[in-house]
């Protein structure tokens, strides 16, 4: 698949973000960076580090029906780990990833297992309460803590000022019906999730717009201002000529200055990364989401929310933000994926989901195309973030960390392999990404995210339940039927006593 | 310790054998004693020997630096006539030879940076109104030849010789960019100046080494930067620098021509003020400088009065031929009605040099912005004095206190309303204070009949006598003094004190410590001296005759 989503481009200068996040109803930490006398401290230039979940609903969507031993899988691009194909779809339901292929792993062995804990023989709600908490519910519709990128966001902002995280709807479809799960606050409470309307959640985010004045007239000290960067990049190229004409020692001061001015450009843009801008009101289409009830703009409108999210990491309004695809509760028939004519009839995803435990069914070929949307959107992000440089002056994508998965392994319910698909953040990669990595052992969704606390360098092992499975008085007959790994050859693998963390692993 | 004498220079077994004796309170051996590469050890310092090439110069090594926080108020006075601003960075720790346009103070981090940036903003807003004075072009034909004119005057000047086409092009790409923002043609320029008072050029003394790593002789815009920057602490007026360009300064006559000139100019007063003031290392008096409760006298006119009549001092001695011993001796001072009446002598109208009662007054070291700034701000400091003229007047230094100095002295069981001397005897009782203090206290104590504000007193107020008579342990004498005239008077003989100043005027003008290169330098300052039978001025003139001005080596 190679056609594009719509860029939403448009960018406003940095003067114009600035002025309308003024009137930002958050707290942006950034404004008092602004003050003339910001530069302080001395060191490299560091970036924070930064987090994003991605989540579609119905895990691997197709397959999960056993054929000996193997797990048909129309996800996973192998069944052992190696590089992802170097041409050629990664994998029929990650086929539109294949512009971000060297930028991604794909990871086998990751189960929800806390579910098990629960007792509850629904389907989707225990998945939804458990798969990123880690923790049991505190009732059967209350989560028993916040999800991860909550508690990752309280480690990673700068101040309590700072939003924990964000959660930005992905899919655009009647807002009426959005819930947040399986994201949760703190304690459990409902996640602050911003409007599915792009535009509303610019606000929401950024603030209000400037109103429409003509710009005050510039004063002397405006100019010098707005011009220290520009004068500082000469000066600087100045010190560095200079050095090449003394000696030694006077070398080594001229270029100790210089390195000195440029430490100071980058922290003449505070917190903010270069690229930092207000996503362009201008340019963002005003949809009406009640007109939209299955999904048919997703694909149009998802990019400004996209846009939005990054931005809001580039701009520390915040360090986690979740991009939310929101199409459980049968929303959206992917029409973007089949040219506006999608053979998926209206409130009929999750049924053909279950139809789709054989990956070779019609309904699975038919949820494997419309998927691509996803793909589709998943891969503008990555590419996104990509784009933007970051106050390091890298990409923001060496900065953040995009962890996408889902509540659940198969669309039949199981909770076992969770799909997961890591980018970003390429220092704390073992190895260059591009590749598919079937964990040795199992581990369990409180594995994952210790993993990613440790990555971006919060190192946190108490993220999750601690304990068995057993621990909240849940009996074997209770374990969910859907819970045997490896469906009919019956291994015993969640069981009462299965810890419900199994240590670190590498990647 | 077992050390042979025999295999030891005299200089070095005498410091050796002071360190045993004083429980190790010298720093080490200062080089000055006795005179540059004096090793007789007689103490004379006299007889120079140094071994010079008559053919080879001897060149000093010289290191880039920033221009001081001082020096940079000077430019931007001398460019703009405007105030430098207070964000310019100034200097950082603690300088080897006390002088703050040494590099090493100079260094700059992340916020020095900010604060060159923030300085240059605050000169750039200042300029604008100045702009049609500086600059009448602007006012009747502002347009890009114009700002050349103005880089080839101000940019010119800043930068000490004329910019590169490189540099001209950066700036006038800002002038540009900001006039195509609709800035004014002032405005435009002064962003543009914000730039030019940021680049290294203007904030760096540097001197390119010889390729061959040889010494070589100094440009003619090299030197008429040493020159303004020794004399002037600032930069080279038009007829210097116009000098420089023609090519008429390579010469070491013409260089001395410059430099009578340059000594005649006013803004010389502002090097002679800052050399002394940094020798004696005294800040200007402030009237926080003191408890207001015990010295309420000190208002901002009086502390005015005080710092002007020193810089009015030390200038009028330089400049009328007096010697080193004049100075150190000669009851004089320079009042006006402020300080006639502090000295409690009959008024002026105006600034007056006057004769002191000579009983009681004894040249530079008792002006009142000495004696009040090695001072606390509520009592008097034998320690601080006593440090000037040890280490700073006579060239021996002594090691830094302990940590628990201050610790250690407020132990000390101290009697009612005790006496410097009082005070001094008891820190002398302690086993690990008294090697250093038998050397620090008594030339400090010799000062005793100034209070912490310089005024003279005949006794304490507790009505307890001053006991100014000691003996001064140096390293290779002893001085016994009945009090601070007889003092002074004996150091000035010293041949220790003269080539002591030599070599602080050296380090003055050097920006750092000598070395045994700068043997030849410094020999030449104390023969102009010995010659001149100790006058400043010779001292001062002599500096730029030397090859260590001259000439700089490679890498």
């Amino acid at each position: 698949m190679t056609r594009r989503v719509q860029n939403p481009g448009g960018r406003l200068d940095r003067r114009h973000f600035l002025l309308g996040a003024g009137g930002a109803a958050l707290a942006l930490p950034m404004l008092r960076e602004f003050a003339p006398k910001t530069a302080r401290g001395g060191g490299e230039v560091t970036a924070p580090k930064r987090i994003v979940i991605v989540h579609h609903f119905h895990g691997r969507m197709t397959g999960g029906s056993p054929a000996g031993n193997v797990v048909t899988d129309n996800w996973s691009p192998s069944q052992s780990t190696g590089p992802l194909p170097a041409t050629g779809d990664i994998s029929p339901l990650l086929a539109s990833l294949g512009s971000v292929r060297d930028r991604i792993v794909t990871l086998d062995g990751i189960d929800d297992l806390v579910r098990h804990m629960t007792g509850d023989a629904d389907g989707h709600r225990p998945a939804n309460l458990t798969a990123l908490t880690c923790v049991p519910p505190s009732s059967q519709y209350t989560a028993g803590g916040p999800s991860f990128d909550y508690a990752a966001g309280v480690l990673l902002r700068a101040s309590e000022s700072q939003r924990a995280s964000i959660v930005f709807p992905a899919s655009a479809s009647d807002p009426s019906r959005y819930t947040t799960y399986p994201f949760y606050g703190t304690n459990g409470t409902p996640a602050y999730a911003v409007s599915p309307s792009p535009l509303e959640a610019l606000v929401e985010v950024f603030g209000p717009p400037m109103p429409a004045e003509p710009p005050p007239t510039k004063t002397l000290r405006d100019r010098l201002v707005g011009r220290r960067k520009s004068i500082l990049d000469g000066v600087a190229t100045e010190y560095t000529a200079l050095s090449k004409s003394v000696s030694p020692a006077d070398r080594l001061q001229l270029e100790r200055h210089a390195d000195y001015i440029r430490m100071l450009e980058t922290h003449l843009g505070g917190t903010l990364a270069a690229d930092c801008m207000r996503p362009s009101e201008a340019s963002m289409p005003g949809y009406n989401l009640a007109d939209n009830p299955n999904g048919a703009l997703d694909a149009q409108i998802t990019p400004w929310q996209i846009e939005n999210l990054v931005m809001s990491l580039a701009c520390d309004v915040t360090r986690v933000a979740a991009l939310h695809f929101f199409q459980t509760d049968n929303h959206s028939t992917f029409p973007s994926a089949f040219d506006g004519n999608s053979p998926i009839a209206p409130e009929q995803l999750h049924t053909m989901i279950h139809e789709s435990a054989n990956p070779d069914s019609s309904s699975a070929q038919i949820i494997r195309q419309g998927f691509g949307e996803i793909g589709m959107l998943y891969t503008r992000l990555i590419e996104r973030l990509a784009e933007v440089i970051d106050l390091d002056g890298n990409p923001l994508l060496d900065n953040t960390l995009v962890i996408w998965l889902s509540e659940l392994g198969y669309g039949g319910h199981q909770n076992f392999n969770i799909p997961v698909v890591l980018a970003g953040l390429p220092a704390a990669f073992s190895e260059a990404q591009g590749r598919h990595v079937v964990l040795p052992q199992r581990h369990s969704m409180g594995d994952l995210f210790t993993k990613a606390l440790d990555m971006v360098g919060v190192p946190n092992t108490t993220f999750g339940f601690q304990g068995r499975i057993g621990d909240t008085g849940v009996s074997q007959g209770d374990l969910a039927a859907w819970a045997g790994f490896g469906g009919s050859t019956g291994e015993a693998y969640v069981t009462l006593d299965r810890s419900l963390h199994n240590g670190p692993f590498e990647i | 310790m077992i050390v042979s004498n025999l295999e030891l220079p005299r200089r070095v077994s005498l410091w050796l054998a002071s360190l045993v004796v004083c429980g190790g309170c010298y720093l080490g051996l200062d080089p000055s004693a006795g005179g540059p590469g004096d090793g007789d050890g007689d103490g004379d310092g006299g007889s120079v020997v140094v071994s010079c090439d008559p053919d080879a110069p001897d060149a000093g090594f010289r290191e880039g630096r920033r221009m001081s926080r001082e020096e940079y108020v000077y430019v931007i006075a001398d460019l703009f006539d405007l105030a430098g601003s207070k964000q310019y960075p100034g200097g950082f720790g603690k300088s080897a030879t006390g002088y703050s346009t040494e590099a090493a103070v100079n260094v700059v981090g992340e916020v020095g940076v900010e604060d060159l940036m923030l300085a240059a903003e605050d000169v750039a807003e200042a300029l604008v109104p100045k702009l049609p004075e500086l600059l009448p072009c602007s006012t009747t034909a502002a347009d890009i030849a114009c700002v050349d004119e103005y880089l080839q005057t101000f940019g010119r000047r800043g930068f000490r010789r004329t910019l590169t086409a490189g540099e001209r092009d950066l700036l006038v790409a800002t002038y540009q960019a900001e006039r195509e923002d609709e800035a004014t043609f002032a405005e435009a320029v002064a962003v543009m100046t914000a730039q030019l008072l940021q680049m290294p050029a203007f904030v760096y003394i540097m001197e390119a080494p010889a390729d061959d790593g040889e010494a070589r002789q100094l440009s003619g815009l090299e030197l008429a930067s040493r020159l303004s920057f020794y004399l002037w602490n600032s930069i080279p007026d038009e007829a210097l620098l116009a000098r420089a360009e023609s090519g008429d300064l390579k010469n070491a006559e013409a260089v001395y021509e410059e430099t009578e000139r340059m000594f005649d100019d006013p803004k010389a007063r502002r090097g002679f003020s800052r050399f002394f003031r940094e020798w004696i290392q005294v800040n200007e008096i402030q009237v926080s400088s003191k408890e207001p409760t015990l010295f309420p006298y000190l208002d901002q006119t009086l502390a005015d009065s005080i710092n002007d009549s020193f810089e009015r001092y030390v200038t009028g001695a330089v400049r009328s031929g007096a010697s080193l011993s004049d100075l150190l001796t000669e009851p004089t001072t320079v009042v006006n009605a402020d300080l006639a009446e502090f000295y409690g002598v009959a008024t002026v109208d105006d600034w007056t040099s006057i004769d002191l009662p000579a009983d009681r007054y004894v040249g530079l070291i008792t002006h009142p912005a000495v004696m009040a700034g090695l001072a606390h701000a509520t009592e008097t400091s034998y320690v601080l004095r006593g440090r000037f003229i040890r280490h700073r007047l006579l060239c021996e230094p002594p090691l830094p206190p302990p940590g628990n100095a201050m610790t250690a002295f407020n132990d000390l069981d101290k009697p009612e309303d005790p006496t410097a001397r009082e005070l001094s005897l008891l820190v002398r009782e302690r086993g690990d204070c008294v090697a250093c203090h038998v050397l620090l206290d008594p030339a400090g104590l010799a000062l005793e009949h100034f209070d912490a504000m310089g005024q003279y007193r005949d006794a304490y107020a507790t009505g307890k006598p001053i006991d100014t008579s000691d003996l001064l342990t140096l390293e290779e004498e002893e001085i016994e003094f009945s009090g601070p005239i007889d003092l002074m008077e004996k150091i000035a003989a010293l041949p220790q004190t003269q080539s002591c100043f030599a070599r602080q005027v050296f380090r003055y003008e050097a920006a750092r410590m000598e070395t045994e290169d700068d043997d030849c330098a410094i020999a030449q300052l104390s023969e102009a001296l010995e010659e001149s039978e100790g006058r400043l001025d010779e001292a001062f003139l002599a500096v730029t005759r030397t090859d260590a001005f001259m000439f700089r080596r490679g890498n």
